[in-house]
């Protein structure tokens, strides 16, 4: 009760997982009636159909950039939907909920300027001021400013190129990643790691049962989506080899 | 009518019984019609992939074949001339692994029609089920992508994939290569075997006694054999009769296997049995470099758009493989595969981009994707490269396809106009208009 109050009273944004034109504007709607705006409609990839009354009410979009065909609902889910959603004023930004996707969302980006050619520095913000401003958290990160946090990246090439890659990482003016000190303790971790195994098989001590099994990929990257339960357990499809893609 | 004839007839009805009640979905993109006459694509900048790049260049292609490339091209009389200024000519682009044409919608199990019962189906032929008018398809090749190997899944032994040419009535018009290889999913070391459903691979038999029911087929195979050399009055069996041409060598065994162990058991069985391997997926090949080299064994990278599989592996480690093949010198092409199957065909080229951005050098990046896949696939009499002979299989971009903007401007298959619309195309048109009619 005192969240949904928060909610009346503009306190606390809603950000609503959504599909489906008719599911979009029922909400909008129900929203209207009560002179909430909504924070963001997250996946959204019918987004395209409506953003007309997306605009008009305020809402903005958080899409995949090119994910279709997966179930029933998604399979009017076009590439072209960040860009006519921008077209029409929607504040639009690129996500995923899946881990490996989400390492690579610059790629995504550039599918923006692709499927209906949005301008590369308004794709740029699709993956870094407007997801800002979507959470409301733009006063401190999303573009180079003075002022903002010191967080930022520094590309080999073009940041929206899949063949460029990320040399370096910074937060808050901290480094957390580069590439070049990575590679460099990679040979002293493995020798670390030879190091530990040699000392493991000279105890003698037993090795893994044969009960025990190694984790699957999906496994050691764990995460969970409590918007995206819809029971398709039993339809782990073909090359799916991740655990879900919705 | 000849024994190959009937065996086929009997595989095609035991897989129509099977065949997925398709929802009342048929793309209306029109095939191409049969090129009737010569096509000179002028001032073009010629990418033969097999070759190096020519610039103001000239391709001819007639009744399907490209009969002339080069920069000093006489042009055939009677011939449509086609002036490119300026813009690139590219081999269709070629997705050596999926399941397109074989799948709608991944939730929607009505829809999905790539995985026979049963644990042994060497005698399954994908190709009768691939579904020309999948809405997929048109998705696909309007980023290029013009050739793929629809292949099945599931068991031990899934069946025989085909070469499809993204453009065709039937499945018929679409077939390069019928029967292209046999497909194995090597089953998992750890004891249990790998997980169905959820988040598993597709469930086949627990590590032993899945190497176990291999080993029991083939030699079943070979009983086979010499039951029907001793008399031929011997009962015929589809699955046995399958098996015979893998035996023979002359069709390859396509083996799905991403640890290290389960790579070198492969490798093993394959010698032992006299199969001609390719693997498939791959992650752990980059350690076993010296044995595929050495045996000559090509794969077909399972995507650079992965996770590192153990924690201990480099963030890079699905980016980096592809350099790491090359660098070895093991023979290799590029799936997009990875994890999405048919619907995400189209970012075939990316993945290669990717492996660009680790090491690999741009052309090889572009063969990996193009003539390499048809090589691996025994193919590349047909395509894979702008070569005379080859199919007129090839379109025409703006850029180069690894760069995500670049567009797709026309393609042809085998010489004929493929139409580069899509559902997503005429989607976007619809509430193009939509917003037109509002101002």
């Amino acid at each position: 009760m005192e969240a949904l109050v928060e909610v009346l009273r503009q306190q606390r944004w809603v950000h609503c997982h959504s599909y489906r034109q008719d599911e979009i504007l029922a909400l909008i709607r129900v929203f209207d009636d009560f002179g909430v705006t909504i924070g963001s409609l997250q996946h959204i990839l019918e987004g395209y159909k409506v953003a007309d009354a997306m605009a008009r009410h305020g809402a903005t979009g958080s899409s995949f950039a090119d994910w279709w065909a997966y179930k029933i609902e998604v399979f009017d889910a076009i590439p072209y939907n960040g860009a006519l959603m921008h077209r029409q004023g929607v504040i639009v930004s690129f996500n995923s909920d899946d881990q490996e996707l989400g390492r690579h969302l610059n790629h995504e980006a550039a599918k923006a300027i692709k499927y209906g050619g949005v301008p590369r520095e308004e794709a740029l913000k699709f993956v870094t001021l407007n997801p800002a401003r979507q959470l409301r958290i733009d006063r401190w990160v999303g573009s180079l400013e003075v002022g903002k946090d010191a967080d930022f990246v520094i590309w080999s090439g073009d940041p929206l190129a899949p063949r460029s890659r990320c040399e370096q990482t910074w937060i808050d003016g901290r480094k957390y990643f580069d590439r070049e000190e990575d590679l460099r303790l990679r040979a002293t971790q493995a020798q670390m790691r030879a190091t530990l195994i040699r000392k493991v098989l000279q105890s003698g001590q037993a090795m893994q049962p044969a009960s025990e099994r190694q984790p699957e990929e999906w496994e050691l990257w764990p995460r969970h989506d409590e918007a995206c339960h819809d029971g398709d357990e039993e339809h782990a499809g073909h090359f799916i080899q991740d655990h879900k893609h919705d | 009518m000849s024994h190959a004839s009937i065996l086929r007839r009997v595989l095609t009805v035991m897989l129509l019984a099977g065949a997925w009640t398709r929802c009342a979905l048929a793309h209306p993109q029109i095939p191409g019609p049969p090129q009737t006459r010569p096509i000179a694509l002028v001032h073009a900048v010629l990418h033969p992939v097999s070759g190096p790049v020519i610039d103001q260049g000239t391709l001819v292609f007639d009744q399907g074949r490209i009969v002339a490339i080069g920069r000093d091209v006489a042009i055939p009389e009677g011939a449509e001339v086609i002036d490119l200024a300026g813009q690139h000519v590219y081999p269709g682009l070629f997705e050596p692994l999926s399941d397109l044409g074989l799948i709608e919608i991944n939730s929607i199990r009505a829809t999905i029609d790539y995985q026979e019962t049963g644990q042994l189906n060497p005698n399954v032929r994908a190709a009768v089920a691939v579904n020309p008018d999948s809405e997929l398809i048109p998705v696909a090749r309007s980023n290029g992508v013009l050739l793929a190997l629809a292949a099945p899944t599931g068991g031990l032994m899934s069946g025989r994939s085909a070469v499809i040419q993204l453009d065709g009535w039937t499945w018929e018009d679409m077939v390069l290569r019928g029967d292209t290889a046999l497909h194995i999913q090597w089953p998992a070391p750890a004891a249990g075997g790998t997980r169905g459903g959820r988040g598993g691979q597709p469930a086949s038999a627990a590590g032993p006694q899945g190497i176990e029911a291999l080993r029991r087929a083939f030699a079943d195979a070979r009983a086979y054999r010499a039951a029907r050399q001793a008399d031929p009055s011997f009962p015929r069996d589809a699955r046995w009769e399958s098996l015979q041409d893998v035996l023979e060598g002359k069709l390859p065994v396509i083996i799905h296997a991403d640890q290290w162990r389960q790579i070198t058991s492969a490798v093993a069985f394959a010698r032992q049995e006299g199969l001609r391997m390719i693997l498939v997926g791959g992650y752990d090949a980059p350690q076993c470099a010296a044995l595929l080299k050495e045996l000559d064994i090509p794969v077909i990278v399972g995507g650079t758009y992965r996770l590192p599989r153990r924690r201990g592996d480099a963030y890079d480690a699905a980016y980096a493989l592809p350099a790491e093949l090359h660098r070895a010198g093991v023979r290799f092409c590029i799936s997009g595969r990875a994890r999405f199957g048919a619907s995400q065909v189209r970012n075939l080229p990316y993945h290669a981009a990717v492996a660009v951005g680790f090491g690999l050098p741009a052309e090889e990046a572009l063969k990996a994707i193009t003539l390499y896949p048809a090589q691996i696939l025994g193919v590349a009499d047909r395509v894979g490269s702008l070569e005379v002979g080859k199919d007129a299989t090839l379109f025409i971009a703006d850029g180069d396809p690894l760069d995500t903007p670049t567009q797709v401007l026309s393609a042809w298959i085998r010489g004929r106009k493929v139409d580069l619309n899509d559902r997503h195309k005429t989607l976007y048109r619809k509430y193009e208009a939509k917003y037109s009619q509002q101002r």
